[in-house]
């Protein structure tokens, strides 16, 4: 127990923050008696802009909270390499406001001239795994700084899987020295739709390689009488997804915890509540991290 | 196994054209899972296309009305149209495909000043020159300034009907720049386009006049560039994004 990961940011307090929306600005921004996270995550893309109101917001925000920036669109896992244009965008967007934090997906969105906007999956192969830590480490080498990737959101699984999604991660990170960012509602919803079991998957997870980790809500779809999770990040995060963070704090000791709200996002007072039973968790006595 | 890029390429084909683009034994578990799985990525890159493409056009799909609109853009989705883009940029082809659909171009207007307001709210931020910087100055020192167009400035055709809904003057186009924090739209004559276009390359103040003159020997020049100076239109080469 008590872990501390070697993929923690020291920029990066092991308490929760607030994937940030334009809506909540304002709120962040209020300071006085206000609830505040004690961080923010943002997606880049929305950020690559010569100018204007937005990056001014987000400058504003980074100069009175570490950011994390969450990225979407690298498509690291596409056979023709990361997305040139989106990484040089994301490096220069990180020279003018350096992030505490950056992450991408283990996924791919680009093939052949067509972008996606989705996290596709990756089969789980030795090739696959070479392929895919190569891209790690070009965007590593054009950032000049280490990042975190993120486990996916599973609907579908290759014939020829030939490892389990945690070995593949650890390989990942010892070939690319890259770190984790654990999405744990991505866990839940990968085990149900592949009949796989979630506690398991994430106690194959080795909490030295987490630098944070991602907590949110999914959509059910019944199918004769089988449930399909989807990740849609609209709606609150599941008691399914809660016991499963307490299960890994107890192990891994308390680590940077997003809560992640996309869609249907709602008031400030809502997810800041969600924020602070995240930090509930994370200040048990239990969780307490290991000198 | 096949190589990485044929997994993709098939997969990819299968989002755009239907399941049984796919090899189905590339997977694992019963076709009506697989099959689900991938109707979900289909559905989420859809969707992603069509909210960014309702977030950018929303005056468009308001005098469209919101049915009419999903309809034109599920086409334009489906057609292709924003294969190559990223959700930020999804739109930039729009309005010309609208028109190859046949569309009133009259709507189309509305549809290119909205994406040129998009352009100039995300654009590069710049100090614009005013006429008060120009205080001061010798005259030959003011037409031998160097100035440029301030690269949040767009100019769109205008048609009666889109200037009457922005609630601008009549006027052949419109000037869309964000001098400063906020997008300012305003009516532009034939002669204010044509300005913007000679700043289209740093030049000289002088040599601006000169070219202006030729195109429009009738106008007033110098109440032309107070004109473009009032809107944030010009600014310094120096202050341009390299």
């Amino acid at each position: 127990m008590g872990s501390i990961s070697a993929f923690s940011s020291p920029l990066l307090p092991p308490r929760a923050g607030l994937g940030l929306k334009p809506a909540h600005y304002p709120d962040v921004l209020a300071g006085g008696d206000a609830v505040l996270p004690a961080w923010v995550e943002v997606h880049p893309q929305n950020y690559f802009a010569g100018g204007g109101p937005s990056l001014h917001w987000l400058e504003a925000v980074a100069a009175q909270y570490p950011v994390s920036f969450h990225s979407t669109g690298l498509s690291i896992g596409s056979a023709e390499g990361p997305d040139k244009l989106d990484l040089d965008r994301l490096a220069r967007l990180a020279e003018r406001i350096p992030p505490a934090v950056i992450s991408d997906h283990l996924s791919w969105s680009v093939s052949g001239g067509d972008r996606m906007p989705d996290l596709l999956p990756m089969p789980y192969t030795l090739a696959t795994l070479d392929h895919f830590a190569s891209g790690v480490s070009r965007v590593q080498d054009r950032l000049g700084r280490s990042m975190l990737i993120e486990n996916p959101s599973r609907y579908l699984a290759f014939a020829d899987d030939a490892m389990e999604e945690a070995e593949f991660l650890a390989a990942l990170c010892r070939k690319s020295g890259c770190g984790l960012l654990l999405d744990i509602n991505n866990i839940l919803v990968s085990a149900t739709n592949l009949g796989l079991d979630a506690a398991a998957m994430l106690d194959a997870i080795d909490p030295a390689l987490v630098g944070e980790v991602h907590l949110a809500g999914h959509a059910i779809e019944w199918h004769d009488d089988i449930p399909l999770y989807i990740d849609d990040h609209g709606s609150p995060v599941s008691e399914a997804c809660w016991d499963l963070y307490a299960r890994f704090i107890t192990r891994a000791g308390p680590v940077p915890t997003l809560i992640e709200r996309d869609t249907n996002v709602p008031d400030y007072a809502t997810l800041m509540a969600e924020v602070t039973r995240a930090d509930t968790v994370l200040e048990r006595p239990c969780c307490a991290r290991a000198a | 196994m096949p190589a990485l890029h044929e997994v993709q390429s098939s997969i990819a084909r299968a989002l755009r054209l239907g399941p049984e683009h796919v090899a189905a034994e590339m997977f694992l578990g019963a076709p009506d899972r697989v099959l689900l799985g991938l109707k979900v990525h289909a559905n989420t890159i859809s969707h992603a296309r069509l909210v960014a493409l309702e977030e950018s056009f929303p005056m468009t799909r308001e005098a469209m009305g919101c049915d009419a609109f999903n309809a034109l853009s599920r086409d334009f989705v489906e057609a292709g149209g924003g294969k190559g883009e990223n959700l930020g940029t999804i739109g930039r082809n729009f309005p010309d495909w609208m028109i190859r659909s046949g569309l009133d171009p009259a709507l189309v207007g509305l549809t290119r000043f909205e994406w040129a307001w998009l352009d100039a709210f995300h654009a590069a931020d710049a100090d614009a020159l005013a006429l008060a910087d120009l205080a001061g100055l010798e005259e030959a020192d003011v037409l031998a300034l160097p100035v440029a167009r301030h690269p949040s400035a767009r100019i769109v055709q205008a048609s009666p009907a889109l200037c009457e809904r922005l609630g601008i003057a009549e006027a052949p186009h419109i000037l869309v720049c964000r001098p400063q924090r906020d997008v300012l739209i305003q009516p532009a004559s034939a002669a204010l386009a044509d300005l913007a276009m000679l700043l289209a390359l740093p030049t000289r103040l002088n040599d601006l006049l000169a070219k202006l003159m030729a195109l429009h020997p009738q106008i007033f020049q110098a109440a032309l560039l107070k004109t473009a100076f009032d809107a944030g239109l010009l600014c310094s080469p120096e202050v341009l994004p390299s």
